[in-house]
């Protein structure tokens, strides 16, 4: 839906002209690259070596061990997966919520959009973490129920940009051609706006993205995230706090691990919406054409 | 406020009527309210002998078949994600028919009629010029076989010389396909080579119809002179027009209309009895010609 | 993956640090140490959990700063177990073992001024057989039918039927005596006989103590102030610790405790532990089934556990005692060790699947750091031998109801009590012979329900009683409901450089009145 791959590659390359947004780009390829392919690397962070807890750097172990003398490092990338897992998930699932509610609250107006705002609001009245953690202690916990938890967070902010989108939209002659077609109005909202949206939508996901993996570090850090033994660094925080006077290093690369990630997200999404603001998808220029 | 008020058109197959006026008469939203894109509070819209008025959405798909609707900004007409082939067939697709129609075949014969070759089906509108961007947007408004085709301004925001190029593709197509047109413009010179017949409107209301060659040689309405008058002509004396009529003051406000015959603040022959009595619109003795005046004659 | 080598040489690696560990904690345990060692002063001691109340009926641990120096018992134990007169100077068992008089000091008097005397000493019982006020007394009291007050001095306890001597001196060492006068309002103001007076307390921050001018233990307590300050985290305490703010440390983390060990601080272990114990509910799953239950005495890497949740202060266990318990067997934890060769030979001859024996979940208290780290200890032994569980993390008011009421297929808790007579186990939810909330009713263990009743019954000090607790301890075993793995202290003290002259209780609770700063 991006266009054409020409467009697309314009764009990359317009990001890719900012050095932070550079930056961000190759550490998140890297760190994606690092989560898929992690068991090749022969990292495994669950194997305990308890002779070794709580100890330094060294040369095992070159960022130290936990408290059942597992490998930091290991844990910090195989953490990677389950961040980066649950922040793709989580914003996919925010957008198939909240894109369709905008497009009908925007597209018909009238109570629908009253009803349907008013409840895009109170979610976003609510802070994100108190819901998250209600929504919790109703799923449980497991790495669906964060997902599902942070996603119904996000949903807010999709509903309102495509309701913009919407609104900005649904006077151009395009949309109302269709109409004249006889398009139903699902068709209206769903294949003719929705398609020409993809750049605010776009952006909101990837800036999004950011603050979902803080939010499922904070709930792992809480300790109500994904269930041990499977790394998360939020969680690997939680330990290296009681621990930080046994191993002062414990903590240290898992909050590098977060820090940058979630930097890395926000800057892209600063770059990409700058970089897509001007361009309207619909090509506002009349000229004078032969 | 009455956008439009009380007005009546009627086209036939293979003839096109003009809908002339200056910009925010109603035209637009006359057009608009014939498909049905714009409500209308009162009155009646017949097509094909159906009154197609407060149709709902699902029951104006059928009717949205056989009458077509050509937008005026060329650059705004047409979905930026689509390729220039998927927005012809679009409307196709909608109604399910694009098999039934005869498919790819019968795109590329669409591209063929408004003079485009179908080896740019692929390509994305704002790969093509205004003009060209016009003509994709009659072949898709074409591609259902409809029977009536509202163009609203569909020249104006060409280059003059792409104009009559289009003009001639829509008369053209109009002979093969046995098109009704319903063609509003703001301008008397646009619409005088493809129009059968003219309405003139202002304010909402139709203040003369009447036969091209009638309404051209001879106008009756001041308002239809006035605008005569200003279209420029090679050879004034050989075209046997008077004096150029310069319109005082300016369009009213809609939402306040003036009283009696809304034109008369600005006419040239109004008398008392214009701001008093609205005029009906009825033949003018004489003539062919039916016109909405208390003082209906030839100009000054 | 480790294999059987390497695991004994792990065993080797450990055993080296074990020995050590054992051997200060045996030297540890200081008996009643004279006053004249050290002198007094203003005690300061950092506690990491304000007090419920003014209750010493309440005994859980929350109240345990304050139990022993408001008030007095009427008997104590020495930390080997030896029965010691208190408030009671001495008690005679009825030859038919069914009642016991105690006699009583004349020269006690509460902090209100009020005599203690025998009908002081009914006014507690009464207290503590009610079901509403007697607290952790109330399942104590259950072997007692009622009691005389004889004189002043003298009261009988008559018993429903006869009673062995360990669990009679158990019930009278376990019961603090409160000032009848002041009985009604314990809860918010103390009233006792001990070697302390409450001088002010402010919720949540501090409690001080001034020393009981007419008490009479002549001599005590050595240190005339005592200032107590709630600590909000661990990590503070021992800074205060460190940097001379506070000299004593209670209750703290065992993580720090064996971190200021290593700094020179002395470290007391008491002889009144907690055991950890991995409970299974052997109504569900493949836990019905004995052999897979047995095969879980060697499943728990108790080294291990130790180590992670405990920081190697404690003892490897197999069964649910303290060595300071009279049932204790030190042989059991040689011939129930961790040993995954013995573990997969009985997982053989349950029959069960490895989908079977996968079908359960491992209830985690996610609040408690040892807790989860030894859960996730035991999951990666369990993978070794093919059983893969997940870890079900609960807390709170969830993690309490799931355990009282028997909502789990397996999870750890400790157990207390264990240096005392043996069938007092059978108060702890799991080991419960009567109404079980886990096992249910009727209980599914009927041969456990019989040994614990042998012990009830074995009266006297004659080889039959050892007999009693053997049974005991090899049922357990078999019937493998709880697999112990280790003790360890709730009530460490670890004190500054100067301190000295600690008084070891037998539950582990704080005794200040012999402690003093030495010289």
């Amino acid at each position: 839906m991006i266009g054409s791959l020409e467009a697309a590659t314009h764009i990359a390359a317009r990001v890719a002209a900012r050095p932070a947004a550079l930056a961000a780009l190759v550490f998140l390829g890297a760190l994606t690259l690092l989560a898929t392919f992690a068991g090749a690397l022969g990292l495994d962070p669950l194997e305990q070596d308890i002779v070794r807890m709580l100890e330094g750097p060294s040369r095992d172990y070159p960022f130290g061990t936990d408290e059942l003398g597992r490998d930091i490092l290991a844990r910090v990338i195989f953490g990677a997966r389950t961040s980066l897992a649950t922040a793709a998930g989580a914003v996919l699932l925010a957008a198939a919520i909240g894109v369709p509610i905008g497009l009908v609250a925007g597209f018909f107006g009238g109570w629908r959009d009253a009803v349907l705002m008013r409840v895009v609001d109170l979610l976003l009245a609510l802070p994100g973490i108190m819901m998250a953690l209600a929504l919790i202690a109703v799923l449980g916990r497991s790495q669906a129920a964060a997902l599902v938890a942070v996603g119904i967070t996000g949903v807010p902010t999709f509903a309102r940009v495509a309701r913009a989108q919407v609104l900005s939209l649904r006077r151009r002659d395009f949309v109302t051609a269709v109409e004249a077609f006889g398009a139903t109005s699902s068709y209206s909202m769903f294949r003719t706006i929705l398609p020409n949206s993809w750049s605010p939508i776009l952006t909101q996901m990837v800036v999004l993205s950011s603050v979902a993996i803080l939010l499922e570090a904070a709930l792992s850090f809480l300790g109500v995230g994904i269930p041990p033994p499977t790394p998360s660094w939020g969680e690997m925080l939680r330990t290296g706090k009681e621990y930080l006077h046994d191993a002062p290093t414990f903590a240290v690369l898992p909050g590098l691990a977060l820090t940058l990630t979630i930097l890395a997200f926000d800057t892209l999404g600063r770059a990409l919406s700058t970089v897509l603001e001007g361009r309207d998808t619909v090509v506002p220029a009349r000229g004078n054409q032969p | 406020m009455r956008a439009v008020d009380g007005v009546s058109l009627r086209v036939a197959r293979g003839e096109t009527l003009g809908l002339v006026g200056e910009s925010g008469c109603g035209k637009t939203t006359t057009g608009r309210a014939i498909m049905g894109l714009v409500a209308s509070t009162g009155g009646s819209i017949r097509f094909d002998g159906q009154e197609i008025r407060g149709l709902s959405r699902n029951d104006m798909r059928g009717v949205r078949r056989r009458m077509q609707y050509v937008f005026q900004d060329p650059y705004s007409s047409l979905n930026p994600m689509l390729s220039v082939g998927d927005a012809i067939a679009e409307p196709l697709r909608i109604h399910g028919l694009y098999d039934e129609m005869g498919g790819d075949r019968w795109i590329a014969q669409l591209f063929d009629m408004v003079g485009l070759s179908s080896s740019v089906a692929h390509r994305r509108p704002r790969e093509f010029s205004g003009g060209q961007k016009q003509r994709i947007g009659i072949a898709r408004a074409l591609s259902l076989k409809p029977g009536l085709l509202i163009l609203d301004e569909p020249v104006a925001s060409l280059d003059v010389s792409i104009q009559a190029q289009i003009v001639n593709l829509l008369q053209d197509l109009q002979r093969e396909l046995s098109l009704a047109y319903l063609f509003i413009a703001h301008d008397l010179s646009v619409v005088k080579h493809i129009s059968d017949r003219v309405a003139v409107m202002y304010l909402g209301r139709i203040v003369e119809e009447a036969g091209k060659s009638d309404l051209y040689a001879a106008p009756t309405h001041p308002y239809t002179q006035a605008l005569l008058s200003a279209v420029p002509v090679v050879d004034a004396a050989t075209q046997g027009r008077g004096p150029r009529i310069v319109l005082q003051g300016e369009i009213p406000n809609p939402s306040a209309p003036p009283s009696g015959c809304h034109f008369h603040p600005r006419c040239f022959r109004a008398t008392e009895r214009c701001s008093v009595e609205a005029p009906a619109f009825g033949l003018v003795a004489g003539t062919r010609t039916e016109a909405a005046c208390h003082h209906p004659g030839p100009g000054p | 993956m480790h294999d059987m080598t390497h695991t004994f040489g792990l065993v080797r690696r450990l055993a080296g640090t074990l020995a050590i560990g054992l051997s200060i904690a045996l030297a540890a345990p200081a008996r009643d140490v004279s006053a004249q060692q050290v002198s007094g002063g203003t005690l300061r001691v950092a506690v990491i959990a304000d007090i419920a109340n003014f209750d010493p009926h309440q005994f859980s641990f929350v109240n345990a700063t304050l139990i022993k120096n408001l008030y007095d018992s009427l008997l104590e134990y020495t930390p080997e177990g030896k029965a010691i007169p208190s408030l009671a100077e001495s008690w005679q068992i009825a030859p038919d073992s069914k009642s016991v008089t105690l006699s009583l000091r004349k020269d006690v008097k509460f902090h209100s001024g009020a005599p203690f005397n025998a009908d002081a000493v009914a006014a507690n019982l009464k207290k503590a057989a009610d079901p509403k006020l007697g607290k952790n007394l109330f399942a104590t009291m259950s072997i007692v039918d009622n009691w005389t007050v004889v004189d002043p001095a003298t009261i009988r306890v008559n018993f429903k039927s006869p009673v062995p001597e360990r669990q009679i001196t158990d019930l009278f060492q376990f019961m603090t005596i409160i000032d009848p006068a002041g009985i009604d309002t314990v809860e918010q103001k103390p009233a006792g006989s001990g070697a302390y007076m409450l001088a002010e307390r402010v919720v949540g921050q501090r409690i001080k103590l001034a020393a009981n001018p007419g008490y009479w233990r002549s001599g005590q307590p050595v240190s005339k102030d005592v200032e107590i300050t709630i600590f909000s985290q661990d990590a503070a305490a021992t800074a205060a610790l460190e940097s001379g703010g506070v000299d004593i440390i209670y209750g703290g983390t065992l993580r720090s405790a064996s971190r200021l060990r290593q700094a020179g601080y002395p470290v007391l272990d008491g002889p009144g532990p907690l055991v950890q114990v991995f409970r299974i509910n052997s109504t569900r799953g493949p836990f019905k089934n004995a052999k897979f239950r047995q095969a879980f005495n060697h499943l728990m890497d108790r080294e291990s556990i130790l180590r992670v949740g405990y920081a190697g202060l404690g003892q490897i266990v197999a069964l649910p005692w303290a060595p300071s318990g009279p049932a204790f067997d030190p042989s059991y934890a040689q011939t129930y060790a961790f040993n995954l060769d013995k573990a997969k030979d009985l997982l053989a001859q349950s029959g069960l699947s490895p989908a079977e024996m996968s079908a359960w979940k491992l209830v985690v208290n996610a609040g408690s750091q040892p807790d989860v780290g030894i859960s996730q200890v035991v999951q990666a032994t369990l993978k070794r031998v093919g059983i893969n569980i997940e870890l079900d993390m609960k807390e709170g008011s969830e993690l309490v109801e799931t355990m009282l009421q028997g909502r789990f297929d397996a999870l750890f808790g400790g157990v207390g009590n264990i240096q005392k007579f043996p069938s007092r186990l059978a108060t702890n939810s799991i080991y419960r012979t009567v109404n079980n909330p886990v096992l249910g009713t009727p209980h599914p263990h009927p041969e456990y329900v019989a040994a614990i009743e042998r012990v009830n019954t074995t009266l006297g000090t004659g080889p039959e009683v050892k007999a009693a607790y053997d049974n005991l301890n090899k049922v357990l075993v078999e019937t493998a409901f709880g697999i112990p793995t280790n003790t360890f202290d709730q009530g460490v003290i670890v004190t500054g450089k100067t301190v000295g002259g600690f008084t070891l209780d037998m539950d582990n609770m704080l005794v200040l009145r012999t402690t003093g700063f030495r010289k």
